[in-house]
């Protein structure tokens, strides 16, 4: 049976439940210092917006509910991990006319190719796999369609309503070809076609890898960008022989990134982030091509991974203001801004249980248009939703975020922010609640 | 658990024997100005629309869900349509239906009750989200579609394709979104109303089988040799973790359908294998 959780119910039938009316109470509480593995914004930064910002609310907007005291929340999440079986190469009509070579890792590898333009009046051509020809190791050429299984034209892959780029067709070579080098050849190409074309090679089937990850995914101006690369066989690293990297802004910059090989051949990249001016909204990426080797086989990767350049629009003070009341609990948290915005302060309140454990109790976010200085975001959750919860002082703040909301910014985040002992939550009757 | 039942019980205390239950039907990618025709088709919305006390209590939204999901023409746009729904029609017990991205854009709603002002009314709202295949994790072939472009500097986006929602849906993007700006994946706090995944689980096409043509055949062989591009638990476009990556597993297609059908990526928008009638008696 599905429970609905509706919080308006939920505030509602949990009136029911009343807490004892001490007067309010709290005071000033210092937040705890960022651990190594958290996130935070260090010197402000005033951003050069070239482009107007989005329009934004200045509403001070405020909500919170309750979650499950089960609830499994990573307060120190690992950036995610891309991990590639696939390469593209971009090849001229004339090479494809002449012949490409493929490289795969194992039987059944999957192909994909579409014309591309360089210019905006460059015809797109599609190639009917058909017309394809493949010439496998030992030189015999396989035609009209020998050697390979799941064809797919443009027309059919169009259908899918995937979109693929126009004039995209795929196949997959045939298994009883095996693995290995194979050379590709568009025999119909007309000699002036000035066609670019972009293939894919998916080794689907392949244990080769090459697993890339930004060491963190908000990264912020001034700071140097890490990530790390794998080539590996799903188990043992295997032997590089090219590695290049690039970092891609979202509005399309290319800067090369520096690689650098250790000794048990992880790859190590770095890239200084310095620019200030936002080129829109979207995400960075580290793009990595690869070149290496399982036993005899040729083994070519590419990977992406995406992350956030923050440029430091405003941190937290370190400071709040709590203010405890069985109307319920506010927590001003203090926010210093380089520059006007709509900033909003994300957290978790931790209760403790019967047990003598935390657990999360409540989300809270807060949203307000600050000006540039120091000011307050003020989260509030209702003594209700918090008595109904059960869970008792002392409360936790955790997973403590500052958001950019206008900018899309993602400016601190921190595991564990600040302890509320009994003390500062004098106001707030120790969890007891009477029923009437 | 003891805790759970008596805000159970409180809940049917306070159970919205009054409420006005509403349903809005929310498109997925696309730029969509008469989703009722072109991406649902009559019969479903007709079908669904038969389980509501009022009948009139039912809209299709036609958003532009080409955008990034934060932008105003994509959750600025469902904000607009479902705060005016609920606001004039007096819904307080609002059953969303998703399809696609337009989970993700849904989501974008309840992870940011902040954002905007009409969202803490919409979320009160809601009873709970039915997510038709929502492309909660995003997607290999969003990868696929993105990385076939060339990228030029000196034409920009021109060259490339000019859709902000597949550059989204690819897997280490929504991986960043997931971690930072929305909620109800795994490791993240959960979201304020349920969030129940609908996860097709296959293709199935062969010209002599009339099940094959349910949404149309030619769309459903395409998403066959897509799914080759995926795991074997896959719709078609998207792999059943990622349909089931965020909010709680309502049912893997075949347990509840006609015949135990499987429903492609194009088949769970549609008046397949009875998936009508199933969120029809939800409602």
């Amino acid at each position: 049976m599905r429970i609905t959780r509706n919080i308006v119910a939920l505030i509602a039938a949990a009136a029911l439940i009343t807490v004892a009316l001490p007067a309010e109470a709290g005071g000033p509480v210092h937040l705890l210092a960022p651990a190594a593995s958290d996130l935070a914004a260090r010197e402000l930064v005033v951003p050069v917006e070239t482009t107007a910002a989005p329009a934004v609310s200045h509403d001070t907007v405020t909500f919170a509910w309750p979650l499950d005291a089960g609830t499994t929340i990573d307060l120190a999440p690992a950036p995610h991990v891309t991990a590639s079986r696939e390469y593209w190469q971009r090849v001229s009509a004339a090479e494809l006319r002449a012949g490409v070579t493929l490289y795969t890792t194992a039987p059944g590898a999957l192909v994909r190719l579409n014309p591309v333009r360089q210019t905006l009046t460059d015809e797109l051509v599609a190639i009917d796999p058909h017309s394809l020809t493949i010439a496998v190791p030992g030189g015999r050429k396989l035609r009209d369609a020998e050697g390979m299984s799941r064809l797919a034209t443009a027309d059919e892959l169009a259908q899918a309503g995937v979109p693929f780029p126009a004039g995209t067709s795929a196949f997959r070579l045939s298994e009883r070809l095996g693995a290995g080098k194979f050379v590709l050849q568009a025999p119909d190409l007309p000699e002036d076609a000035t066609a670019t074309y972009v293939i894919n090679v998916f080794d689907k089937a392949s244990p080769a890898e090459l697993r890339l990850q930004a060491l963190r995914d908000v990264v912020f101006t001034g700071e140097t960008l890490q990530a790390r690369a794998e080539l590996t066989d799903g188990g043992a690293v295997l032997p590089l022989e090219e590695i290049r990297a690039e970092l891609v802004s979202p509005d399309g910059e290319v800067t090369p990134l520096e690689t650098s090989v250790g000794a048990g051949g992880t790859v190590t990249i770095t890239g200084a982030l310095t620019r200030r001016e936002l080129p829109g909204p979207g995400l960075w990426e580290i793009h990595t091509t690869a070149v290496g080797h399982m036993g005899d086989l040729t083994v070519r990767r590419d990977a992406r991974t995406a992350f956030s350049y923050a440029v430091p629009t405003a941190r937290l003070t370190g400071d709040a203001e709590v203010t405890a009341s069985p109307a319920g609990l506010e927590i001003a948290v203090g926010v210093e801004a380089a520059a006007p915005g709509r900033y909003e302060v994300r957290a978790v309140l931790f209760g403790t249980g019967d047990d003598g454990q935390l657990h999360p109790a409540v989300r809270a976010d807060a949203a307000t248009w600050l000006q540039a200085g120091t000011g307050a975001v003020s989260l509030e959750i209702d003594g209700a939703t918090l008595a109904a919860t059960g869970l008792k002082p002392p409360f936790e703040l955790r997973d403590l975020r500052l958001m950019d909301q206008g900018r899309m910014f993602v400016l601190h985040r921190q595991a564990r922010a600040a302890v509320l002992d009994r003390n500062v939550l004098a106001g707030l009757r120790d969890g007891e609640a009477e029923l009437h | 658990m003891k805790r759970g039942i008596l805000l159970l019980g409180l809940l049917l205390a306070a159970a919205p024997a009054l409420a006005t239950t509403g349903v809005a039907l929310v498109h997925g990618t696309g730029h969509q100005t008469d989703a009722y025709h072109d991406y649902w088709q009559a019969d479903m919305v007709e079908s669904i629309r038969q389980g509501l006390d009022d009948p009139n209590n039912l809209i299709v939204v036609n958003c532009d869900f080409e955008q990034y999901m934060w932008k105003s023409e994509a959750a600025g746009c469902l904000a607009g349509y479902l705060y005016n729904f609920i606001t004039s029609r007096g819904i307080d017990d609002l059953v969303v239906i998703t399809h696609s991205n337009g989970g993700n854009v849904m989501r974008w709603i309840l992870s940011n009750p902040t954002w905007d002002s009409r969202y803490p009314t919409i979320i009160h709202a809601i009873r709970w989200v039915n997510a038709l295949a929502p492309s909660s994790l995003g997607t290999p072939l969003a990868d696929a579609v993105m990385n076939g472009t060339v990228f030029e500097q000196s034409l920009g986006w021109l060259l490339g394709y000019k859709n902000d929602a597949v550059r989204m849906q690819q897997t280490s993007w929504m991986a960043y979104y997931n971690q930072y700006w929305l909620l109800g994946t795994s490791g993240r706090p959960s979201l304020p109303v349920g969030f129940w995944d609908v996860v097709g689980t296959d293709v199935e096409t062969a010209v002599w089988d009339p099940d094959s043509y349910c949404g149309g055949y030619a769309l459903n062989l395409g998403l066959e040799i897509t799914q080759a591009w995926l795991d074997s638990c896959s719709d078609g476009f998207l792999n059943c973790t990622s349909q089931a990556g965020a909010g709680s597993v309502w049912f893997y297609d075949t347990r509840y359908t006609d015949g135990d059908e499987p429903l492609s990526h194009n088949q769970s928008r549609r008046k397949c294998f009875g998936l009508d009638r199933i969120l029809r008696n939800d409602l």
